[in-house]
C-alpha cells in the first residue's frame, strides 16, 4: 500500500477501512452528500475552497503534522480548533488537507511548500504546541494525553500521575 | 463553648503526632484546622486540570484560610503574603486538613550533631539548648511513626541507635549516572532517607513511582499527616476543620484559658483547654501569638515571636546530561550528595546538601507539558518553526530523557530582622490579619549558593552536560523555620527545651518554628521528633 492510499489512524478509528473500497467507487458528488452538505471531502478539491476549516479537517491536519503517530481525540481537538484563528487555519487546511492527493506525513507537508509561507508555518507550530502541551487559552484541554507524555516510548518516563500500579523500576535503565 | 483537655491548633504533621500520642494516652483532644478536608481523588483531578502544576495546584485556597502560592512569590502586591523585602520569602504552605504534608517531598534526613552547635563549633548562629544525643531516641521514634525508608549502613554523619523501619528507597538510574560523575570529583551520591513506603506500612501501599510526590501522591505511599489524624480520631480526638484560631485568652495567672477560632461565616467559638498546643507552622503560629490578647501578643515578652525566620534557600541548576538519564521515574528525589553538609567552611558561608532531582526540569521550568509553552530564559514553545512529525517527537524524547537538575539547600542563619508580623492594616476575608514579611537572604547564604554553583558546574562538566543553567536567585524550599525560638533564657527565646512557652506554662509549640538553627536537613523529621518529645512532656502533666 503506498502512502497516498494508506488510511490514516483517524480513518481507521472512524471505520473508514470497512467501507473504503465502496467509497472509492463512488463519484465525488455522491461523496459530498448532496446539495448544501458541509460534509468534508478529503481530496475533493475546489468544492470546499471557500469554506472555513471543519473540525474533521483540523483533525486530519493534526494527524498529518504528527505523522499519524498518536490517537488524537476529537473532544480534545475541538478545544484547539476553536482557539485558532479561523482564517489562518483555513489557509493552512487549503494548502494541505484540501489538496488533491493530500500529504499524509509532516515531510510531505514540507514537500508541498505549504510551510514556506510564514503564517502557515506559525499555524502549524501553534497546532503542534497545543497537542504537545495540552494547554489552550489558560485552560488544560487534556493532561493525560498531552503529547509531551504520549510521544515518549514505553519505559522512558513514568508518564503522568495516578497510574495505580505502574512504574516500579526507576533504579534501572529502561 | 467547647471544653477539652488539650487543644491542638493545626493538623499538619506536628499537630497530628501530638494529637495522636495524647489521644492514645486517653486525653480528650480537640484538633482545630483552619482549612477544609481534602478528598485525594478530587485533588488529583484538580491537579490534572490546573494549568500550572505548582505545589498548591490540587488544593483549595479558601476565603477564610487563604494560603500563599509560588505563582505569587516575588510578584509584589499579589497573594496572601505581604512581602516587604528586601528579598521575597520564597516558601509556601497549605491550610487544609493534613497541612503541607499533602505536598511535601518526603525527604527525612536528620540534623548533624554540629547543626545544633553552630556557635560553639563555627562561631555563627546559636546553639540549641538540647543536644543531638538527647534528640536521637526521638528521631528513632519519629522514623518509626511516620515510616522512613533508609539505608541502615549509612548514617550520613548523624549517629543512629536503631535501624530504619523500612529498607531504603532504591536510588534512581539517574542517581547512578550522577554518582559516577561525582566519584570522579571525590564525592558520593547517597540514598536519601524518606517517608515513603518501600513495603506496606501504616496500611498504605508501597511507592510505585508515579513521580508526582509534589504536589500530590496519588496513592498515599508518601507519608502525610492523615495517617496520624485518623489514628487520633480513632482514639477519640475531635477534628474540627474550617476553624481559624485567632486568639488565646489568658487566665489571671497568665496561663492560657484556651483558644478562640473563627468560622467561615465570621462567628467565633471558644475552646477552653488545660493545655494549648500551637502547631500551625512557622508563619501562622507566630501570627496567632502576635494577634492574640487584643494585639498585644501572648508569649512574647522576649520580643522574639516572629523573628529569626529561616528557609533553606535553594541554588537550582539544570542542564541536559550528555547521555539519557531517564528522569520522571520514581520519587522526585531519591538521593543527594551529603558530605557538603559537613563542610568546614561554615564559619564563612552556608553548608548545603545537594538534592538530585528525578523530576527533570519541573522545579525550575514546570511540568514537561510547560516546555511547549515556555522555554528557559524567555523562549516560547519547544516546537521549532517548520518542525513536526516524528522528527519533533524524537527530538523531544532525546531532550526530556536527558533532563537533569540539582538543588542545593542552603543553611540560613537566624537573624532577628528576618521576621513575620501580623498586618493589622490588611486583613483576610474574615477579618484576620495577613502575614507580613521582612526578609533578607544575606551574604552567608549567597556565598554558599556561589559555592554550590561551582560544584553543580563541575558535575555538569563530568556529565558532558549541555544547556547548563544556574538560576540566579534562590528558590524557596518550602521549609519555614525559626519564628518561636527554643532556648534556656526567657529573655531571648520563646519556648524552653521542652517546647513550652516561657511566658505561658500550659502552652506548647510544635513545629519547626522552635528550631534555634536549621542546619541543612529538611526539617520535617526533626520537627516530628520534637513533637513526639513534647507530647511525652504533656502526657506527664495530664
Amino acid at each position: 500500500m503506498d502512502t497516498q492510499m494508506r488510511p490514516t489512524r483517524r480513518q481507521v478509528v472512524l471505520g473508514f477501512v470497512g467501507s473504503a473500497a465502496l467509497i472509492a467507487l463512488r463519484p465525488a458528488e455522491t461523496l459530498a452528500g448532496g446539495k448544501g452538505s458541509s460534509k468534508p471531502a478529503t481530496g475533493a478539491g475546489s468544492a470546499s475552497r471557500a469554506r472555513p476549516a471543519t473540525l474533521d479537517e483540523f483533525m486530519s491536519l493534526s494527524e498529518t503534522l504528527t505523522d499519524e503517530e498518536f490517537s488524537l481525540r476529537d473532544e480534545v481537538g475541538r478545544q484547539y480548533f476553536v482557539a485558532i484563528d479561523p482564517v489562518a487555519l483555513q489557509k493552512l487546511v487549503q494548502a494541505t488537507v484540501r489538496r488533491n492527493n493530500p500529504p499524509r506525513t509532516f515531510d510531505e507537508i514540507l514537500a508541498t511548500g505549504a510551510l514556506n509561507d510564514d503564517q502557515n508555518a506559525l499555524t502549524a507550530q501553534q497546532i503542534l504546541t497545543f497537542w504537545y502541551s495540552g494547554l489552550v487559552n489558560d485552560t488544560t484541554a487534556d493532561y493525560l494525553e498531552a503529547l509531551a507524555w504520549e510521544s515518549l516510548k514505553d519505559g522512558d518516563l513514568a508518564t503522568v500521575s495516578s497510574m495505580p500500579y505502574g512504574f516500579p523500576d526507576w533504579e534501572d535503565k529502561p | 463553648m467547647i471544653r477539652t483537655d488539650v487543644v491542638v491548633v493545626g493538623s499538619g504533621v506536628a499537630g497530628a503526632l501530638v494529637a495522636w500520642q495524647l489521644a492514645k494516652a486517653g486525653a480528650d483532644v480537640t484538633i482545630l484546622e483552619a482549612g477544609p478536608p481534602i478528598d485525594r481523588d478530587e485533588a488529583v483531578e484538580k491537579f490534572r486540570a490546573a494549568t500550572a502544576k505548582v505545589p498548591e495546584s490540587p488544593y483549595p485556597n479558601t476565603a477564610w484560610a487563604p494560603r500563599p502560592s509560588v505563582l505569587e512569590i516575588g510578584v509584589p502586591g499579589t497573594g496572601y503574603f505581604i512581602q516587604e523585602g528586601p528579598d521575597p520569602f520564597g516558601s509556601t504552605y497549605e491550610r487544609i486538613v493534613g497541612g503541607t504534608t499533602w505536598h511535601w517531598l518526603g525527604s527525612c534526613p536528620r540534623l548533624l550533631p554540629t547543626d545544633m552547635l553552630m556557635f560553639r563549633t563555627f562561631g555563627v548562629g546559636v546553639d540549641w539548648p538540647i543536644t543531638y544525643a538527647e534528640l536521637e531516641p526521638w528521631y528513632v521514634a519519629a522514623e518509626h511513626a511516620i515510616g522512613v525508608a533508609g539505608d541502615d549502613d549509612s548514617d550520613q554523619g548523624s549517629p543512629r541507635s536503631a535501624g530504619f523501619p523500612m529498607p531504603a528507597v532504591p536510588i534512581s538510574y539517574l542517581d547512578k549516572v550522577v554518582d559516577r560523575a561525582a566519584n570522579r570529583l571525590g564525592l558520593r551520591v547517597e540514598a536519601t532517607p524518606q517517608a515513603r513506603n518501600t513495603e506496606t506500612f501504616n496500611d498504605r501501599h508501597h511507592c510505585v513511582g508515579n513521580s508526582n510526590c509534589i504536589p500530590i501522591c496519588p496513592i498515599g505511599a508518601k507519608y502525610d499527616a492523615l495517617v496520624h489524624l485518623d489514628l487520633a480520631v480513632e482514639d477519640g480526638a475531635h477534628l474540627i476543620p474550617n476553624a481559624v484560631v485567632w486568639d488565646i485568652p489568658l487566665n489571671a495567672d497568665g496561663s492560657a484559658a484556651g483558644v478562640v477560632y473563627r468560622r467561615p461565616d465570621g462567628t467565633d467559638e471558644t475552646v477552653l483547654a488545660r493545655i494549648v498546643v500551637l502547631a500551625a507552622n512557622a508563619v501562622e503560629t507566630p501570627k496567632i501569638m502576635l494577634i492574640a490578647n487584643g494585639g498585644d501578643g501572648v508569649g512574647n515578652s522576649s520580643d522574639q515571636v516572629g523573628r529569626n525566620l529561616m528557609d533553606h534557600p535553594i541554588q537550582l541548576s539544570y542542564a541536559l546530561s550528555g547521555e539519557p538519564v531517564f528522569p520522571q521515574r520514581g520519587p522526585l528525589s531519591t538521593a543527594g550528595i551529603e558530605s557538603t553538609r559537613r563542610a568546614l567552611t561554615r564559619s564563612d558561608h552556608s553548608a548545603f546538601r545537594v538534592e538530585i532531582g528525578n523530576d527533570g526540569w519541573k522545579f525550575p521550568i514546570g511540568d514537561p507539558t510547560f516546555e511547549f509553552t515556555s522555554q528557559p530564559e524567555g523562549g516560547g514553545t519547544f516546537v521549532q518553526l517548520r518542525e513536526g512529525g516524528t522528527d519533533l517527537a524524537n527530538r523531544w524524547r532525546d531532550h526530556i530523557t536527558k533532563e537533569i537538575r540539582f538543588g542545593s539547600l542552603m543553611e540560613q542563619l537566624p537573624n532577628p530582622e528576618n521576621r513575620v508580623t501580623p498586618a493589622f492594616d490588611s486583613v483576610d476575608a474574615i477579618g484576620i490579619p495577613r502575614p507580613r514579611f521582612n526578609f533578607t537572604i544575606g551574604r552567608y547564604v549567597r556565598d554558599g549558593m556561589a559555592e554550590a554553583t561551582i560544584l553543580h558546574e563541575r558535575l555538569f562538566e563530568e556529565l558532558d552536560a549541555t544547556e547548563r543553567h544556574h538560576v540566579g536567585f534562590p528558590f524557596g524550599a518550602g521549609h519555614i523555620i525559626g519564628t518561636t525560638k527554643m532556648g534556656d533564657n526567657p529573655a531571648d527565646s520563646v519556648v524552653d527545651s521542652d517546647c513550652r512557652c516561657h511566658d505561658v506554662p500550659n502552652m506548647f509549640i510544635a513545629g519547626s518554628s522552635v528550631f534555634p538553627t536549621e542546619g541543612t536537613a529538611n526539617p520535617t523529621l526533626t520537627l516530628a521528633a520534637l513533637a513526639l518529645r513534647t507530647a511525652q512532656t504533656i502526657r506527664q502533666e495530664l
